[in-house]
């Protein structure tokens, strides 16, 4: 038997880290940042809206965030991350300047086929975030869609994500309808949570899809409540948030039932995963 | 890993002793590996010669209870398994990912190389076998196949072992994974005993097993040890006592059943069964900072979906209790595993019975949550 030589294994790119670099850092909300980044070398590499990046801080960890910027630029990508825990900290002490690395994109986007329809796209808090892409997609190509909702929801109004923006997307053809839990004085939208919200209105329901993102009971219940008033459930799309280590389907940690979500998701339809969001705990 | 068929039908060769075959791998191989008795435990470890396997071992095992004995007899595999399953070989406890520097700001990256380890391991079981099979399917069947895990692979040279003791804790027999080595070794043997000591049946189960049994120019087995090599383990597995009906995938997907609140009171949450599953892969990542604060490296750890952390998203975890964290450990091993990669993730080793300290069995588990709901309250 003939030894043979040690021989090294090429690497998977998406196993590799990217090093990339700060180029501004906007303040949303009380904790909640953007970072723009650029590569250290080379361009941005291409995405679809809801695909998801592992970004990492030095010394501490990566947490997997989706992609907020518009998929047509090229030059940068904006990650928008809430601090919750050690690495989010991290990432979000971040100045212009400093460097983080990146692994990505992963995952399923969001199904923005949806020509002659009508889009209701409905964000529960930070859920925006890995709407934002597929907001500036739909409004690149606004042709193709008949009406399109966006039902923005958080606990108050200064809690709403990208609200500086929400007059500008109203221009370019999207109905942009707020609402809070809890009105503060001077509050002219509308007040109570996004499924109740959704639940009004005045849908063409045969021809509606949907795209929904935030905690898993405000997709549950805006999903029952779509597909109660004759949304197909297929229809539905929903972006899935787990706990998320490698983000290359080998680490186990964001199962969902028979779902691995950084492989068959993040983006599922309702039917995938509506046994599972019955039962807590799953 | 080519399986020469006709070789596995037909060839038989005999081996006295196993003194000539260890000297082989060793001269051979970076590292050979097999069972040692260690504070009472059988557990895989490096070798050097083949008076560092046991001799004369046998085990006493039961829900929580693992118990070594000796007895008169001249054989090295005469005891089922120990706690370590051929997962601490590909896929360690600890393996580093890479490390990273920081120099004036920036950050430099040093992927880890993964140079293919030539190993080989001795006295590996036909679970255990399976188990790996499994586990490089979890590893390296995606689009993003782990290189640490493929290069580990690669280089190990598997001498397997047929059971001629299974622990009664074992269900082999039921999971169709054992008692003898059918496929993904190099080399397979049947251990016998005789008036001459132990003697040793191998067939060939890849080109390179072969060529190292053309090596050693072994004798051909007679015609009555291949009859015994093929009779023994059969009968030895004839008597395990556990096994796991055909519905077991679909009990173990049950979301309501009181049972799970039945078996999460005896539960520690301890991770003890995960730890010594040949099929859970699940890992957590680690960045280990040097002490001048300018290097990190990622190590990816064993992990289990027993601890709190484990599917924590923002300030909760989302499987909160035991009850949640048993079923999800239950439901995928049984379950989800078929959704997730078309089969079981259980090989029927029978670890996780041995080595719960409370002595959960999930095949007595299964068989509660069978029952219908209102006759378990
Ligand atoms: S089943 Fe047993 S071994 Fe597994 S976590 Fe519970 S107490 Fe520990
Ligand atoms: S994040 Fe590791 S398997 Fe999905």
């Amino acid at each position: 038997m003939t030894r043979s030589e040690p021989a090294a294994v090429p690497v998977d790119p998406l196993l590799e880290p990217n090093v990339q670099r700060v180029v501004a850092v906007v303040d949303e909300i009380p904790d909640v940042v953007t970072l723009r980044v650029v590569p250290v070398e080379g361009r941005p590499f291409g995405f679809l809206p809801a695909q998801v990046s592992m970004v990492g801080a030095f010394g501490v960890g990566e947490a997997a965030i989706s992609i907020s910027s518009p998929p047509t630029e090229t030059t940068f990508h904006e990650y928008t991350i809430r601090r919750a825990g050690a690495i989010t900290s991290a990432l979000t002490r971040l100045r212009p300047g400093d460097q983080l690395w990146v692994r990505g994109p992963f995952g399923v986007p969001w199904d923005l086929d949806l020509d002659g329809r009508d889009v209701v796209i409905a964000a529960g808090g930070i859920g925006l975030a890995p709407l934002r892409s597929a907001v500036y997609r739909v409004i690149e190509q606004r042709a193709r869609y008949r009406r399109v909702v966006l039902v923005v929801g958080a606990r108050s109004a200064s809690l709403l994500l990208y609200a500086g923006a929400y007059d500008a997307w109203r221009d370019r053809g999207i109905e942009v309808v707020t609402t809070v839990d809890v009105a503060d004085p001077g509050w002219d939208g509308r007040v109570g949570f996004v499924p109740a919200v959704v639940e009004e209105l005045d849908l063409d329901a045969g021809n509606t899809s949907a795209l929904l993102c935030g905690p898993d009971v405000m997709m549950r219940l805006t999903a029952d409540g779509l597909v109660a008033r004759g949304v197909p459930a297929e229809e539905v799309q929903l972006t899935l948030e787990r706990n998320m280590q490698c983000g290359n389907g080998l680490c186990g940690h964001c199962q969902l039932g028979g779902l691995i979500v950084c492989r068959d998701g993040p983006v599922v339809r309702y039917p995938a995963v509506a046994p599972e969001f019955a039962v807590p705990g799953r | 890993m080519d399986l020469v068929q006709t070789d596995v039908a037909t060839d038989r060769w005999v081996l006295r002793g196993l003194d000539r075959l260890i000297e082989a791998l060793v001269g051979r191989f970076d590292e050979v590996i097999g069972p040692v008795v260690l504070d009472g435990v059988v557990r895989l470890q490096p070798i050097e010669s083949a008076d560092d396997l046991p001799i004369g071992i046998a085990d006493e095992q039961a829900p929580a209870t693992y118990r070594l004995r000796r007895d008169a007899s001249a054989l090295r595999f005469s005891y089922g398994l120990g706690p370590d399953s051929l997962k601490s070989l590909v896929h360690p406890p600890r393996s580093p990912v890479w490390t990273m520097r920081r120099r004036d700001g920036s950050l430099v990256v040093d992927a880890a190389h993964h140079p293919t380890h030539e190993r080989a391991v001795i006295g590996a079981r036909a679970c255990d076998i399976d188990g790996l099979r499994v586990l490089e399917r979890t590893q390296t069947g995606g689009d993003h196949a782990d290189p640490a895990f493929r290069a580990n692979r690669n280089g190990l040279f598997v001498v397997a072992v047929d059971c001629t003791h299974p622990a009664p804790t074992c269900f082999c027999a039921n999971t169709g994974t054992g008692p003898s080595a059918r496929d993904g070794h190099d080399i397979a043997m049947t251990e016998l005993e005789t008036r001459d000591g132990a003697v040793y049946v191998l067939r060939a189960g890849s080109e390179r097993g072969r060529a190292l049994i053309d090596e050693l120019q072994l004798e051909r087995a007679s015609s009555e040890l291949i009859r015994r090599a093929a009779r023994e383990p059969g009968v030895a597995a004839r008597g395990q006592p556990r096994s796991l009906p055909a519905n077991a995938p679909l009990i173990a997907k049950l979301a309501e059943h009181p049972q799970w609140d039945d078996v999460a009171e005896r539960c520690l949450a301890c991770g003890n069964c995960t730890a010594v599953c040949p099929t859970c892969f699940c890992t957590d990542m680690e960045d280990v900072v040097s002490l001048d604060g300018d290097g990190a490296t990622r190590v990816r750890v064993w992990d289990t979906c027993f601890s709190m952390e484990f599917s924590r998203v923002g300030p909760a975890p989302i499987r909160g209790s035991v009850t949640e964290r048993y079923r999800q450990w239950l439901s995928h091993k049984l379950g989800t595993w078929h959704d997730q990669f078309g089969e079981s993730g259980c090989v029927g080793c029978g670890r996780c019975i041995t080595w719960c300290p409370v002595g959960i069995d999930l095949t007595a588990e299964i068989a509660a949550l069978a029952a219908p709901a209102e006759a378990a309250r």
